[in-house]
């Protein structure tokens, strides 16, 4: 089968990926085969090891290189599915309650990731009006008097 | 402010974007009187570069940190009156290498007349970089395969960047080929009033600073204005850039919701991505139907700001459409409010029939805090606040209170207790018991300017005791009971902006009333009064505590320190000095009971267990465990008492008795104890921040970790596939 080998430098849990330039060659699947984490030979080329990701068209699906060996004149190579980018735009389409986001957030809900340090800092103030004790008046409550 | 420009070059017009921010000016007009007066400008931003052959290229442009832009003016031009404009400020689009605009970010040097801008000079208004050797500015070229930084000219993938060396003007040059976008996103910083064209920052400068009216970064009014049972709604700054006077475009309106409605929202008719989109509003018809209606923008005049629009929805219009010929024109606009906006109708649909709520709005973020802050009017009647009432009692005959200075005091207990006068005094008290003293109701000392409090006979008169008239003391009498003391307020401001202000403490310490610890959360962004009501005729006090003129709480406490005329006063007053501080002390008294009991639970058990456990059969079966187990019990305990502790920073205390509260705090003071909390700077960019927003994936972007996620029909993978995404949505992906 056609397989096309990416340099893909984008880390493996984000959405979208970036993929430098491809290189199609053939391989033969490892049987039996589990389509999410597929054994390919290839021919030996000191040049595959550069690569680390994969896109098979008979599965449809794009894959990360998680282990390359070397047998022979044969590189095996071991991937499991990339699930993100292979089902970005239903993934994208999707519904979801964010948890936690960058661009989409509520700032007034307690954050668990932000630490507490010990002690606290104090402000003060004073309002400017003053109870004079100092000052005062008796009162004398009497009956009578007209 | 933000504005949004259309570009067009001789081959057309572009789709490229260009928003600039800007945190808002001063409201001070700049003048520069020396070479050394400096002014602040800023810019920081990124370029996206989208084209049908490339995903997208980013150029990031952000000031170098040590050595960011400040612009002085040359010696010549001291007196003038200084500004921004924004009018040559653009991108190049061609393909060619000349760009079609720049990007002007201070008074360009080009050739402004003797009469432009210099108000007290001749000189030109003329904005030169004092030492451009550092005002060098950080260029990221990401084409997805290979990132260049670069502090100057780079040249690289038929993309550019200059830094003009020798005047105030920066380029942001981009050769760009094909079909496609370009936005430019550009954030400015700066103390200078922006405008949008040259002729705008003339009229500004040769006014003295005074012609605001087309400064763009100009923040304040209007403000959301309440009325009635109405809520108004505020879409303000618009702003429309095209062939007609923009100026004509920026202004304020404010809408306000039917009598009988409580939502509505803006909705987008077609795809952001289509340009230009239209958005509609959307409302109840007197609360029968839900109706819709285009949004213009006819030029605004003062008079829109607060318009009452008491008819049909359709009046509500933002979009303009005008005809020029045989075409209609459209304008595109930018504009803030505080009104949800929705990416379709069926959701706006859904907020209006109160399935959704703000949350799920594109500009949620935006108007959160406006929500937050603000009282929803349709509950109850509007409250204005402040409606103390007023003891109109009056207190002029039978019993009455008499105001005296110690002096006046003391010539009273002469006359009663002098025996040329006993006869007199019996007869004159005979109606009211059988001594003289059962006259006297009471004498008190309160520690304030009783004129601060009632209204009391200016002059002073004989007192009377029953009917015999006293021959030397005198008083002023009190009439009424009417005033209450307005002790003074302050803002609540907010620290953060964010959930780290309610975590702080807010106590007040109350004369004659005690510490008492609030929650700040009544208070934040709101100005905080107390008042002080105290009834004379038994010393008591309450404050009256509001928030923004809205009476949050209220504490009673004790203010009149009462002198014992008899035996008896003097065991009732002890009595009720006794059961304050007894109800003080038995707090405390408690506190230290549990911590003796928790203790002793240590030492007790821990012997207890260990000896069972070493001489005797343990009845449980578990002979030293128990004595950990006990010890773990004890130091749950001291764990409480120490976080009991640890959340009241300040020690609160009850009300005063007796002459105690002379000796407490005469002023009101107000303590904030803000616990130290820190953020990561970065942890938006990598964790993000507290979500519960509910919407597409795609809507959001950098990190993004789900709660809970369905995903959309047509999904053809594997069970363990869409396990497999549920788990890195949980636990967090980049978008």
């Amino acid at each position: 089968m056609q397989i096309t080998l990416y340099r893909n430098s984008a880390p493996l849990n984000k959405l979208s990926r970036s993929l430098g330039s491809a290189l199609t060659i053939a391989g033969y699947l490892r049987e039996p085969c589990d389509v999410l984490n597929p054994q390919i030979e290839v021919e030996y080329n000191s040049t595959l090891l550069t690569y680390n990701y994969v896109y098979i068209p008979d599965f449809g699906r794009y894959y990360f290189i998680n282990d390359s060996s070397v047998d022979g004149k044969k590189l095996v190579l071991t991937m499991h599915v990339d699930v993100l980018y292979t089902y970005k735009n239903l993934i994208e389409s999707s519904q979801c309650i964010a948890n936690r986001s960058s661009s989409h957030y509520n700032p007034d809900v307690h954050d668990d990731l932000c630490t507490y340090e010990n002690g606290w800092d104090y402000y003060s103030g004073v309002l400017p009006y003053e109870f004079k004790a100092s000052n005062g008046n008796y009162i004398l409550s009497v009956a009578g008097g007209t | 402010m933000s504005i949004i420009k259309t570009l067009t070059d001789e081959s057309g017009v572009y789709d490229v974007e260009i928003v600039i921010e800007s945190d808002g000016w001063s409201g001070t007009p700049l003048v520069a009187n020396s070479a050394d007066d400096h002014f602040q400008f800023d810019i920081w931003g990124e370029i996206n570069v989208y084209s049908g052959g490339y995903e997208g290229y980013t150029f990031t442009c952000e000031p170098d940190p040590t050595n960011y832009g400040y612009c002085a003016l040359s010696s010549g031009d001291r007196g003038s009156i200084i500004g921004m404009s924004l009018e040559h400020m653009g991108m190049a689009i061609d393909s060619d290498s000349e760009p079609a605009f720049q990007a002007v970010c201070c008074n360009p040097r080009w050739s402004y007349s003797s009469s432009w801008g210099a108000k007290e000079t001749d000189e030109n208004l003329r904005i030169e970089c004092d030492d451009v050797s550092v005002h060098k500015l950080k260029l990221t070229i990401n084409d997805g395969e290979t990132t260049t930084e670069s502090f100057y000219n780079d040249e690289e993938l038929g993309r550019y960047f200059q830094y003009a060396s020798n005047v105030g003007i920066i380029f942001f040059r981009c050769r760009y080929v094909g079909d496609g976008t370009a936005k430019w996103r550009a954030r400015i910083k700066t103390d200078l009033p922006i405008f949008a064209t040259d002729a705008d920052l003339l009229e500004y400068c040769q006014s003295g600073g005074t012609v605001t009216d087309k400064i763009l970064n100009l923040e304040g009014d209007p403000e959301e204005e309440y009325e009635n049972q109405f809520k108004f709604h505020y879409v303000k700054n618009i702003y429309g850039h095209n062939t007609q006077n923009a100026s004509s475009y920026t202004g304020y309106r404010n809408y306000r919701f039917y009598p009988a409605s409580k939502r509505m929202c803006f909705y987008r008719v077609n795809p952001r991505e289509n340009s230009p989109f239209t958005l509609r509003l959307m409302g109840y018809d007197s609360g029968v139907s839900v109706k819709s209606a285009p949004v213009y923008a006819d030029p605004l005049t003062d008079d829109d700001k607060y318009t009452t629009h008491s008819g049909s929805p359709e009046m509500l219009y933002l979009h303009k459409s005008i005809s020029f010929g045989s075409n209609d024109y459209y304008s595109k606009f930018r504009f803030s409010t505080d009104l949800p906006v929705y990416g379709s109708e069926s959701q706006a649909r859904d907020y209006i029939n109160n399935v959704i709520d703000e949350r799920s709005a594109e500009n949620w973020n935006d108007i959160s805090r406006a929500y937050s802050e603000t009282f929803d009017p349709n509950y109850g009647d509007p409250d204005t606040g402040n409606d103390n009432g007023v003891n109109g009692q009056s207190y002029v005959k039978g019993a009455r209170l008499w105001v005296m200075e110690s002096t006046d005091l003391n010539a009273f207990f002469d006359d009663i207790f002098n025996d040329v006068n006993i006869n007199d005094i019996l007869s004159g008290c005979q109606l009211f018991g059988q001594s003289a003293i059962s006259c006297i109701m009471g004498v008190m000392y309160l520690p304030i300017d009783v004129d601060d409090v009632a209204t009391v006979y200016s002059t002073k008169q004989t007192i009377k005791l029953g009917s015999w008239a006293c021959p030397t003391a005198q008083g002023r009498y009190v009439q009424n009971n009417n005033k209450i003391i307005e002790c003074g307020s302050f803002f609540v401001a907010r620290v953060y902006n964010d959930f780290r202000d309610y975590e702080m403490k807010l106590s007040l310490d109350l004369p004659y009333i005690g510490t008492i610890e609030t929650s700040i959360g009544r208070f934040l962004g709101k100005t905080l009064s107390i008042k002080y009501a105290v009834d004379i005729t038994t010393g008591g006090c309450t404050a009256h505590i509001y928030a923004d003129s809205i009476e949050m709480e209220s504490y009673d406490g004790f203010m009149g320190s009462v002198r014992p005329l008899q035996a008896l006063d003097q065991i009732s007053h002890l009595n009720s000095v006794m059961s304050i501080v007894g109800s003080i002390g038995g707090r405390e008294t408690g506190m230290i009971n549990t911590a003796t009991e928790s203790f002793a639970g240590v030492a007790t058990g821990s012997i207890g267990g260990s000896s069972k456990g070493g001489f005797n059969v343990p009845s449980s079966g578990v002979g030293l465990g128990g004595a950990i187990d006990l010890s773990a019990g004890a130091i749950t305990d001291l764990y409480s008492l120490g976080q009991a502790v640890k959340d009241k920073p300040i020690a609160v205390r009850g009300s005063y008795a007796g002459c105690l509260g002379l000796f407490g705090c005469q002023k009101i003071h107000i303590r904030v104890q803000q616990p130290r909390i820190y953020r990561a700077p970065n942890l938006q960019q990598i964790a993000g921040f507290p979500s519960g927003v509910g919407q597409r994936v795609g809507m959001f972007s950098g990190f993004l970790s789900v709660i809970s996620f369905q995903m959309v029909d047509g999904f053809t993978g594997t069970a363990d596939e869409l396990q497999e995404i549920y788990g890195i949505l949980k636990q967090g992906i980049y978008i």
